[in-house]
């Protein structure tokens, strides 16, 4: 893996702490979207589908912190929509930062050079940059031409000003084993990012591009293929050891929904990141009046394709928590900086 | 309504009250419904788990049964709603989910595994498919109802692994003895043995009584389970 270890050691912490407390739902990540407004418009995208008045409502910083402290989870993913087309994003981080979660910074970089000197470095932030694949390949995915070199502009310049950088892939159908491990390698060696975070697509029933999506038994398959490259031992993901077998159909995994909990410009997103049942105003009564165990995989349709890591990453360090030779692995991991 | 309860074993019969009927072949059943005809026949027994979040004495209510290269079958969503609605209320954990049929136990975790990542099915048994198959030609509407004994992470015994019917336990017993290391797995099987018991136990007149209370079979589906049974793809 590759999660700091400042932050596995703060995770590890609270992790127990919610054992002591004897608390069976808590979170560890909360999914934070403060606008759905975006400024591209991805094939495999189902989160800017709304109207021009939802588009155009945001979160304040005052809102974003409260959820934060209302959910109390150790790490907070700004997403969105483009987080930097918020015009107060950064006092949304500065607040954040300020309370110690470690947050990531989801962006598609377009932005990101025009922000960097308004974002201080710190351990508690990482910006994660959205990467599909090299050149081409990402600016397909993304229908734009030159937001691959705008993506690798501002990851050196964010290295460059001294910010921990991460990025996140998305794996589609048309992205091949070769493809991703050119990527991965090309991410480690030229731009030195501090790691990376890696999801099969979701298949969004609202993404204009039903066909660019894998299903199940697929992704398995892409993952193990991509997982077999040489020069894999070189890439350094922000997952647990377990999440990437999970991936490639080694350990079996039922989802955690609750473990990433979503607070979007409706309100707690109901049950997860990826689908919306429906929003309530408090993170309490999203805990206690969710039916949890009619989602996952197996038991609900919309769940099949799934194996996001909003889903399962939760899943994986629980399982690492309770096993003593898994805590060993992960924190072998965060120390030596490996691949699992 | 009526309700037939068909429990696999006799063990898992002699735990249950109401109108039980142990067996595990469809002919059996239909030869019982025959001379007592039942509105609905519920299969009730143990099973493995797959579902890795499932502990054993987790209940499975089946949305969907799967078997490999057969068609899915799936109960009526007035049945399951119901025996949903039954299972919240007795607070234990349950999951309504796929139920998965094989021909031999699986015993060992990679087994597993591999039918979790294919079928996404909670739990896995060796009768609902064939006992559910003949009650839906007869027209007879049907629900099932597991406990789960091993959960996921758990691999079985190696003899296990032979079992085909309670015929087969003695033999299984003797190979036990012979193998000291395989003892303390003999002793889990058997707490978590109480513990699925246990909870079937308890939740089977929940359900039969839940069936009990429906007026009308042909009624329709809620929207939210309609929607539920988008088909799942699942074959690799
Ligand atoms: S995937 Fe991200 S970058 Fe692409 S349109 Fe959606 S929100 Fe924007
Ligand atoms: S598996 Fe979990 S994260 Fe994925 S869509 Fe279903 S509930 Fe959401």
């Amino acid at each position: 893996m590759g999660i700091p270890v400042r932050q596995a050691v703060a995770v590890s912490g609270y992790l127990m702490k919610q054992k002591l407390k004897g608390n069976k739902r808590y979170p560890l990540v909360l999914m934070l979207e403060p606008l759905y407004r975006c400024n591209l418009a991805c094939a495999g995208c189902g989160k800017i589908q709304h109207p021009e008045s939802v588009l155009n409502t945001y979160l304040t910083p005052e809102q974003c912190w409260a959820a934060a402290d209302e959910c109390g989870a150790p790490v907070v993913s700004i997403a969105g929509g483009e987080p930097l087309v918020h015009p107060q994003i950064d006092e949304i981080v500065r607040g954040l930062v300020a309370r110690k979660k470690f947050v990531y910074l989801c962006t598609n970089a377009i932005l990101l050079e025009r922000w960097l000197p308004k974002l201080t470095p710190s351990a508690y932030l990482t910006i994660s940059v959205h990467m599909d694949g090299l050149r081409d390949l990402h600016d397909r995915m993304v229908d734009r031409a030159g937001t691959f070199d705008r993506a690798v502009a501002g990851i050196r310049e964010a290295k460059r000003r001294g910010f921990r950088v991460s990025t996140n892939t998305t794996v589609f159908a048309d992205s091949s084993p070769e493809q991703m491990g050119q990527l991965f390698t090309f991410l480690m060696e030229d731009l030195r990012v501090d790691g990376m975070m890696v999801s099969p697509g979701y298949d969004y029933p609202k993404a204009p591009d039903q066909r660019v999506f894998l299903r199940r038994p697929q992704m398995i398959e892409t993952f193990r293929r991509i997982f077999a490259l040489p020069g894999r031992r070189k890439w350094r993901f922000f997952h647990t050891p377990l999440f990437l077998e999970f991936l490639q159909g080694k350990q079996a995994m039922q989802c955690t929904a609750w473990g990433n909990p979503t607070r979007s410009v409706f309100g707690w997103q109901r049950p997860c990141y990826l689908m919306a049942e429906g929003y309530v105003p408090t993170f309490r009564q999203l805990i206690e009046e969710t039916e949890w165990d009619r989602y996952g995989y197996g038991r609900d349709a919309r769940c099949t394709n799934c194996m996001a890591h909003c889903g399962y990453e939760a899943t994986a360090v629980k399982a690492t928590m309770a096993s003593p030779l898994e805590g060993i692995r992960a924190g072998a991991g965060a120390l030596l900086g490996k691949g699992a | 309504m009526r309700t037939l309860v068909v429990a696999p074993t006799l063990r898992e019969a002699r735990m249950l009250s109401g109108d039980v009927l142990a067996a595990r072949s469809p002919d059996a059943v239909l030869a019982r419904l025959a001379q007592q005809p039942a509105d609905v026949v519920l299969i009730a027994g143990i099973c493995g788990g797959l579902d890795p979040s499932l502990a054993p004495g987790a209940l499975v209510l089946s949305r969907r049964l799967v078997a490999c290269g057969r068609p899915d079958l799936a109960p009526p969503d007035v049945l399951v709603e119901a025996a949903r609605r039954a299972l919240r209320t007795l607070r234990r954990p349950f999951v309504s989910s796929t139920l998965l049929s094989v021909d031999q136990p699986l015993a060992t975790r990679r087994g597993k595994t591999d039918a979790w990542n294919t079928h996404g099915a909670a739990g896995v048994d060796m009768e609902t498919y064939t006992l559910a198959e003949a009650l839906a030609g007869r027209g007879v509407p049907w629900l099932a109802l597991r406990a789960v004994l091993d959960p996921a992470s758990a691999a079985l015994p190696t003899a296990v692994a032979g079992w085909r019917g309670e015929q087969d336990e003695r033999a299984i017993a003797r190979a036990a003895l012979r193998r000291p290391f395989d003892w303390p797995a003999y002793v889990r099987l058997a707490l978590q043995s109480r513990t699925a018991l246990g909870a079937l136990a308890r939740a089977v007149p929940a359900v039969v009584r839940a069936i009990d209370e429906i007026q009308d079979l042909a009624q329709a589906p809620s929207p939210d389970a309609a929607q539920r049974d988008l088909p799942i793809i699942a074959v690799r």
